[in-house]
Parts: structure tokens; sequence; C-alpha cells
């Protein structure tokens, strides 16, 4: 039996990132040591230490940098200077207006319509097969993809203008700066474009994002199945991340259409769309993916680590695991703890999680100030490892979350293996994990969460029997050997089903799996 | 149903400004805390795409106002006191050399030069300065260029990697030129041993201080030039008026010092700025053959500036014609020429304080300008933006006035110096006549820089090069046949020619890159 090969690609995650999804890499990459992966991270910049140690069954690690860097070239590894230089040398405006700029203003027309992602699949392969010839950085930084650029976006402006309100129509007519920032930012984020991935049985990526561009392109060619997993749905957080640009709306704008591109091909070319819960499903269905291909696959904690224990006698102790990030809502649950303590002056706080936003902790401890919990609540480090974040748990009497956006949160099901009882916001997946478990508030519903807080925290009992239930269920649903065996079925049905049409008895073909 | 939907879009739209579609409405609803029960129960829709969508339908028909941040705000200091800081930051790395000639006049002393040093010491001196000057003239350019880049990326960490790096490299070739210099001098007998082993010395002390003022400029702590110089001065000073010392033991004192010092401080803020981030180890550093090739040109860039700079005092100083002090070597410094250039370099300093503020001006006001400007209206914008580079030139040409006087004055009033030897130097013809032609082609020279400093500034790296390149052929052409032709004091008309030709070709090259300057600006990354 031929090994399994599959191709695994991330974005800003593992191995160099911390938090769910880089954790749920490195599991089923141990999980799975029958598996020959060859790993392709997307980073920001090349000069981020790993901080987790990929498996000896990751024969390879593809770096692809986006910034830090002044050209591609820089980490081209395997590839001698001699040709790296020649390539420069025979890259050419001639060539440029020959050879890239057709599918260049192909690619641009479906950014900008949106539409055809099977095109748009086609038209990366074009420019995949463009890069291997040529120069990418004398390529992106000529004159006539400037211009191109320009002509291209202009066109589009004028056109979606006249679909606006007359008073935001000057907006959407691009400023020179506007149309700088925008093609510098397709300057990084087409570097992707310019590496050459192995052959492999499966590609797999975490994210139906850039770091899906590899595997769009080898299904195009080679036919080669893929799955996409999406943790959080990219197009989703994308658009929070980018409403920032409150002024520059055209680069917003042609942001937001690159990414929706390439998120509808991820989803097109995709074999199997597998969401970590169903609440991601809407973003996917409602942006063309087939039901026949969506499978829930469900994280999953190992029962053996996250297990119960018992607690330490103490004054009560609300506990979070949670990045300190807006989207965390770490003020909302600071005014929770303020509004409990008006009745259980002796609870203490401790939220585990390291400082994403900088700006927002700052605002946080402030808020912790005003709010007189200075010396109740502890904030802002991580627990050290597994080991801290069990005991953590398990020094819990209430585990509290108030996120007002989450997808499948670890953190929900961690606590419930540990036997904890866990309220939490709403949101994403969370309900999912829960059901009858624990206790669902509405978002920014600050009396809510503490009426339930309250209400553990004054019922032992309660407390009890919902962490039985919530372990119960965690044994049932969520368990990371059923998530492992899950993907490796995956793995080895969809390499099966397609050796048949590699060796040359028809086209490839997008498959059909059952849920 | 209408009232309650645009309190909701109204909500959605003071967070977003304008928003681009549904989809970025339905993100925003989500972290409001809606779900789609909120939509169906609270506005009758099915879920929160189709309430995102009526929101959206809302938005195009003109219900909602909305606000966008306004233009980057303006400078908070006048504009005098921006113009004022400028041009002190663009003098002040004239400063060091302006103290120096001070002590000199006023003490004897420079740092590596004495009144009373023999003419074959200061040759010796002078040899291993012009050495050291155009020897690590490319690698402070690329040390600098690639520290900078790294510190923009917020890796200062990878920055001090690079430039610690640099450093070591740069000096081991620099060092490893002796050999060859060296092995010359034995095939050749040019020069008497000792006066190579001073030129050597200095050379090498000289090294390691370029080297370690653009440490200083890449950490951002220029004065630091100035307050070592006045160090390794006083240190000069004392040594030879306090213990006696011979001129040349005190002024390798006064570098050794002035080495010490600078590379002490470099070291310093370049690790105290690694660990502001937390990043003082540099992970995964780029292969140096890419190191190489990416600062390459700069490179090539810096080597030819710095051998521009001193082409005719090497061509000068290598002919006895004309010459009345009858050289006894092939290299033999002529303190009247020597003492003509340092003093027109005024014209330098002056001018030089303006091209800094223009080139900062030109930057700071660049991006706001392509924010207002449309894209279809690029022609306006490069019209706009050639007028202000004219006013410039127009500003420039003032300013040379002002440095043409200021150095007229400044060589009138050290003519009244009560001093014989001085006066002599100084009222010779030769002397009066390299000053008016040396002021004449810094004058020129400075406008090419700007010029220069403004492609470089758009990364037009190969442009810069061109005008450099070009400059130095014809600085080496006119001065060495004048030079040999009239008498060594005629090469100051390669550095005129030198600088015309420059001017002429970075002026043809910025033109080029202005009148295209939104995709200049754009490739400049």
């Amino acid at each position: 039996m031929t090994t399994l090969s599959v191709l695994m690609t991330t974005e800003g995650t593992y191995p160099y990132g911390a938090g769910g999804v880089s954790t749920w890499c490195d599991a089923l990459l141990r999980n799975t040591p029958d598996v020959r992966y060859t790993l392709l991270p997307i980073m920001m910049n090349p000069h981020i230490e790993a901080r987790f140690e990929p498996p000896a069954n990751v024969r390879s690690v593809i770096n692809v940098p986006l910034w830090g860097i002044e050209e591609p070239a820089e980490f081209a590894s395997g590839t001698k200077f001699a040709d790296l230089y020649e390539r420069k040398r025979a890259t050419t405006d001639a060539e440029i207006e020959a050879e890239f700029l057709p599918p260049f203003r192909a690619f641009l027309d479906l950014v900008n319509s949106g539409k055809d992602a099977e095109g748009f699949g086609r038209v990366l392969v074009q420019l995949e097969d463009y890069f291997a010839r040529r120069d990418y950085s004398v390529t992106l930084k000529s004159r006539p993809v400037w211009n191109a650029f320009v002509d291209t976006m202009q066109l589009f402006a004028r056109r979606a203008a006249a679909a606006l309100p007359e008073e935001a129509r000057a907006h959407q007519l691009p400023s020179i700066f506007d149309l700088t920032e925008c093609l510098r930012w397709l300057y990084r984020f087409l570097i992707v474009l310019t590496v050459r991935v192995p052959p492999v049985s499966v590609t797999h990526t975490t994210a139906a994002a850039f770091c899906g561009i590899p595997c769009i392109t080898a299904k195009v060619r080679r036919g080669t199945p893929m799955i996409v997993t999406e943790h959080g749905v990219y197009l989703r957080e994308q658009n929070l991340f980018l409403s920032r640009f409150k002024r520059l709306f055209f680069c917003k704008q042609f942001l937001l259409n690159l990414i929706t591109a390439v998120v509808r091909a991820n989803y097109f070319h995709a074999d199997i769309v597998a969401p970590v819960c169903h609440y991601n499903t809407r973003w996917e269905l409602a942006h063309g993916t087939p039901q026949h291909k969506v499978r829930v696959i469900y994280n999953g904690v190992d029962p053996e680590v996250f297990s119960p224990g018992p607690r330490r006698a103490g004054a009560p102790h609300i506990v979070a695991t949670a990045r300190i990030d807006p989207l965390k809502d770490i003020e909302t649950f600071l005014r929770v703890v303020a509004r409990v303590r008006e009745t259980h002056r002796d609870v203490r706080v401790t939220i585990f999680g390291n400082v994403a936003d900088a700006a927002y902790y700052e605002r946080c401890l402030a808020l912790r100030g005003e709010l007189g919990l200075d010396e109740a609540v502890t904030m802002g480090t991580a627990a050290e490892d597994e080991a801290a974040v069990v005991a953590a748990y398990r020094d819990a009497d209430v585990v509290l979350l108030t996120s007002i956006s989450e997808a499948f949160p670890y953190s929900v099901i961690e606590a419930m293996a540990c036997e904890r009882a866990v309220v939490a916001s709403d949101v994403g997946g969370v309900g999912e994990a829960l059901e009858e478990c624990g206790m669902l508030v509405r978002p920014r519903d600050v009396d809510g969460f503490a009426t339930a807080v309250r209400q553990l925290l004054d019922d032992p009992s309660l407390r009890a029997r919902i962490g039985r239930r919530a372990r119960a269920r965690v044994l049932e649903e969520f368990r990371l050997d059923g998530s492992i065996t899950a993907y490796l079925e995956l793995y080895h049905r969809l390499a099966a089903a397609t050796e048949g049409t590699r060796s040359g008895e028809g086209e490839p073909h997008a498959l059909e799996v059952g849920a | 149903m209408t009232a309650l939907l645009d309190d909701l879009g109204r909500r959605v739209v003071e967070t977003v400004g304008m928003p681009k579609d549904a989809w970025e409405i339905a993100a925003q609803l989500e972290v409001m805390g809606m779900r789609d029960s909120d939509a169906r129960t609270g506005y009758g829709v099915r879920d929160l795409f189709d309430l995102a969508r009526a929101i959206e339908r809302r938005f195009r028909a003109g219900a909602y106002g909305f606000a966008l941040e306004g233009e980057d705000p303006r400078p908070r200091a006048l504009p005098w006191l921006r113009f004022l800081r400028r041009y002190i930051a663009g003098i002040a790395f004239a400063l060091p050399m302006a103290m120096q000639a001070a002590a000199m006049l006023l003490w004897g002393y420079g740092i590596w030069g004495a009144i009373d040093l023999e003419l074959a010491q200061g040759s010796a001196i002078a040899l291993g300065f012009i050495g050291s000057y155009i020897a690590v003239g490319g690698f402070t350019q690329a040390i600098v260029r690639r520290g900078l880049f790294y510190i923009y990326q917020q890796e200062e960490g990878l920055a001090r990697w690079t430039a610690l790096r640099g450093f070591g490299i740069a000096l081991r070739v620099t060092l490893a030129l002796l050999v060859p210099a060296l092995l010359i001098n034995l095939l050749f007998g040019l020069l008497p041993w000792t006066m190579v082993l001073i030129a050597s010395l200095f050379y090498a002390g000289l090294t390691v201080l370029w080297l370690a003022w653009a440490l200083l400029y890449l950490v951002h702590h220029t004065e630091l030039m100035l307050a070592v110089t006045a160090v390794a001065l006083a240190a000069v000073i004392a040594v030879a008026k306090l213990g006696g010392a011979p001129p040349l033991v005190a002024n390798g004192i006064g570098v050794a010092v002035a080495d010490l010092l600078s590379v002490a401080a470099a070291l310093f803020f370049l690790n105290r700025m690694a660990r502001r981030r937390g990043n003082v180890e540099a992970v995964n550093p780029p292969r140096l053959a890419v190191l190489v090739f990416s600062t390459s040109r700069y490179f090539v860039y810096g080597l030819l500036f710095n051998a521009f700079l001193f082409t005719d005092r090497v061509i000068a100083w290598t002919t006895p014609v004309g010459r009345d002090d009858f050289p006894p070597y092939p290299f033999w410094l002529n303190v009247r020429y020597e003492l003509a250039m340092d003093l027109a370099l005024v014209v330098v300093i002056v001018m030089g304080g303006f091209v800094q503020y223009a080139i900062e001006h030109f930057s700071e006001k660049l991006i706001p300008h392509e924010k207002r400007v449309r894209s279809d209206e690029r022609e306006h914008f490069v019209h706009d933006q050639l007028d202000a580079h004219r006013r410039r030139s127009w500003q420039l040409a003032l300013t040379a006035l002002i440095a043409l006087a200021a150095a007229w004055l400044l060589i009138s009033a050290l003519q009244q110096v009560d001093n014989r030897r001085l006066h002599e130097v100084l009222t010779a013809p030769v002397t009066m006549r390299v000053f008016v032609a040396a002021a004449a082609a810094y004058t020129v020279f400075m406008f090419a820089v700007r010029n220069v400093l403004l492609l470089l500034t758009l990364a037009a790296v190969d442009s810069a090069v061109r005008s450099v390149a070009f400059a130095l052929v014809a600085n080496i052409a006119v001065g060495f046949v004048c030079s040999r032709a009239i008498g060594y004091w005629a090469a100051v008309a390669g550095l005129i020619a030198g600088a015309i030709v420059m001017a002429i070709v970075a002026a043809r090259e910025t033109r080029r890159i202005l009148e295209q300057l939104d995709y200049s600006y754009y490739a400049a990354f």
C-alpha cells in the first residue's frame, strides 16, 4: 500500500503561533504517525520562533513568510542563487506584458466580480506557472503591472460607484494611495504562488484562506483531493478585522473582495469542508458550498489528560482560559465579576491567557481598577503548559466564557472534560458543545451571566451534576481520538478514491463523501 | 419595523463607516451578540444574513449617514520650527568635522591631524584616512539600508544581528585589503615602510570608526558622533600638551579613544534597541548570499560616492607637476590644497542642512498628497510634485548663495588671524584658486546630492548609482588630465566636472522618476 502523504497548510498558526488551531494541528500530526506530512505554514514574517516542534512524520516544512522580507527569493530554499539571478534578468517588461498581464487582468476581474470560483482556481494555476519561470518581485514591481492594476481598478470603481448613494460615491473612487496600498498588499498575499509543493495523496488546509491556494492549484493540476478545515470562519474574521479601515474604504473593499474570492475558491475546490461546529456551516453554505461537501468534525480533547480532580479548598474561584482580545469580551467578563461580588465578596477570579491586543489589555486593566477588582482578578498571563491548564480547571468552581465570537472553543470542552460547570455566551458553536451540560447566556448580558454564576456558586450539587453530565458528553462526542480517527478515515477514503483517476482512468472530479 | 431596522443599521454604520456589503454587516451583527433567533423574533427576517441584506439595502438607499475618518493629522510643530529641526539634523553630520577644524585652529590638533606633524606622517595619515573612507563606503550603506529595513519591520533583534554581522564582515574585508596594498609596496617600493605602517594603522583605526558611526546612525544617535569627537579631541590635546607626546602618538591615541567610545556606544544602543521589543536574538536570519544580493546596489553606490569625494585629492597628491615642495614619494600631501578643500566644505555644510529639510519635507508630504488625489487625476499629482521640486531647487539656489558667502567670510576671517604660517597658506594663490573652484564645485555637487538622496528615498538606487558612476569617471578623467597638464592643483577641475555630470545625470533621473511618481512610490518598498 502506498504511504499516505498529506500537504497540510496553515496561516498564522502551527507551528509558530499558539492557540486552538495550533493545538489541533499538533494533536493531528502526532496521532497519525503513519501519515507523511509536508507542512506549509504561511507566516507574517520569517523571524518567528516555533512554538511547536513538528513530529518526525512531518518530512518537510516549507515556510512562506509574507512580510519581513524584501522578496520571496530571500527564502527560496533549495534554489541556487545563480538561478534566481538569471530569472531576474530574464524577466523583462516585454515578457511581463505578454505572459503575465493576461492572467493577471483575469485574476483582478474575478476578484472584483466575486464570481466563478472554478475560473479563479484556473487563473491561480496560470499565475503559479508564470512564477515558476519568471521573477516574482521584478514582475509585481514593474510598471506594466502597475498600469494594468490602475486601469482595471479604476474601471471597476466607476461601475461600483453607480450602485452607491450619492454621498458615498466619492469614497468608491480610489486615490493614488489606495491603489498603492492595494497592490502592495497583493504583492504580499500572492507570494504563496511562488511555492512549489510536492505531489501528495491529499491536501489539507486549516483555513479557507490564502494557505488554501497551494491545495487549490494541486486540485486543479492533478486532481489531488482537498480538505478544508474551518476552525473560525476566515471570511467573517477578516470582515471584522478590516472593518477598522473606516477611512480607506477602497482598500477595505479590495481586500475583502480578494479574500472572498480566495475563500470561495477554497470552498469550491474542496472535496470536504469540515467546520468544527455546525454554526460555522452557515457562512460556508451561504457562500455556495454544496451541503454534501460539508462534514462537521468537532474538536476533541484527551479525557485522560483533561480529567476531573479534587479542588483545592478555599474561596470560590471563577476561571477563564481566554486571550485578552476584544472578541473574548473581557470587559463584560469584568462587569460580571463585579456584579457577582456584590453578593459573593470572597470570589476570586483568574483569566489565563496571553495578551493579544495591548491597547485592549490596557482598557481592561483600567476597567478592573475602576470596578475595584485589582485584588480579586488576576489576568494577562497564560498557563505554562497543558498540566497547568488542567490544574487551573480543577481549581475552578465555575468556568466562565463571555466571548462575543467563537467557533468551537477548546476551553469549553476542556473544562467540561474536567467536570467543571461552564457558563458561556451563546455564540458560534458553544451551544453545540454545552447543550444541556452548562449554562448559555446571551452575549454581553451582564445580569444573565451574573445570575447563572451565582446560581452555580450557591449550589454545589448543581455544579457537580452539570459537571458530570458535561464530562459524559465529552466522552461521547468530543474525544480527541474520535476527531483524529475521523480525519484519518477521510484521508484514506479521499486518497483511495482518486487513485484510479490518477492512473489515467478518468478526469479528476469532486467527490461526494457522506457526512 | 423600519425604524427598528434603521436604528440597528445606524449602529452598524457607526462602527464600520461605509459598509462594503451585507457580509461585513452580518459579521458586525454577530459580534454585537445577535443570533439568527434575534433576527427572526426582533426583525421578522429569516436569519442574520437576511437582516444584513436588509440593512445594506437601506444603506444604499441613502438612509444612513456615515462618517469616515478625516485626513492625516497636520504636524503640530510650526513650519519654521520643523525647518530648523531638520536643518540642524542635516548639518549634524558635519559638526564633528567643524569641531576638529576649530580645534586645529585653536590648539593645533585634530583627532587625526596636527599642525606640527611632519609632512611624511601627515601624508601617511591622509592616505590611511582616504583609503578607509573609500573602503567602508559600500559597507556602511549596506548595513544601514538593511538595518533600517528590519527596524521598520519591528524586528530590532534582526537589525542588531545584521548590523553586527555586517560590521564584522566589513572589518575583515577592509583589513584584508591591506594585504595586497602591502604586497604592492613590497614589490614596487612606492613608500617607505614607516609611512606604510602609519597609513595602515590609521586606515585600520578609522575603518573601525566609520563602521561604528554607521551603527550609531542606525540607532538614531548621531549626536554621539559629536560627543565622541569632543572626548577624543580632549584626549589628543591632553596627551600632547600635558603629556608631551609627539603629535603622531597623540593622534593615534585620539583615534583609539574615538574607536572605543563609538563601538561601546553602538553596542549599547543596539542591544537596548533589541531588548526594548524583547527580541534580542535573531530568529531564522536570511542567507548571507541573499543579504549580499539585496544590498549590493547600495554597496556599489556607497563605494562610488565615497570614492568620488576624495578622487581629486588622490589625483592632486600623486603628481609632482606644478609643486614647489618636490614630493619625494608618489603620494604626498599638499597642505594648501587640503586646507582649501576643507574650507570649501562650508558650502556643503550650509547647503546640507537645507537638503536634509527638502528630502524630509518631500517624504512627509507625499502620502497625504497621494491620499488627496484621485487615481484618475495622476497628471495633476505629478504636475504638483514637479512644481514643488522646482520650488525647492530655487530655494536651494538661494541657500547656495548664502553658503558661498559664508565660505568667503570664513576664509577672509581666517586670513586676518595672527598666525604667520596660516596666513601664508591661506593667501597663497594656489589655495585661493583651489578654494574658489572647490566652493563652486561643491555648490553644484549639493544640487546633485539632493537629487541623489531623492532617488534613494524612492528606492531608485540604480539611478543613483548611474549618477555617481558617471560623475566618478568624469572626475578621474578631467582631474587626471588637468593635473598632469596644468598642475597638481588643477585636479580640482575633476571635482567640478564630476559635480556637473552628477548634477545633470541625477537631475535627468529624478525628473524621470518624478514624472511617474505614482508608480515610483508604489515600487519603492
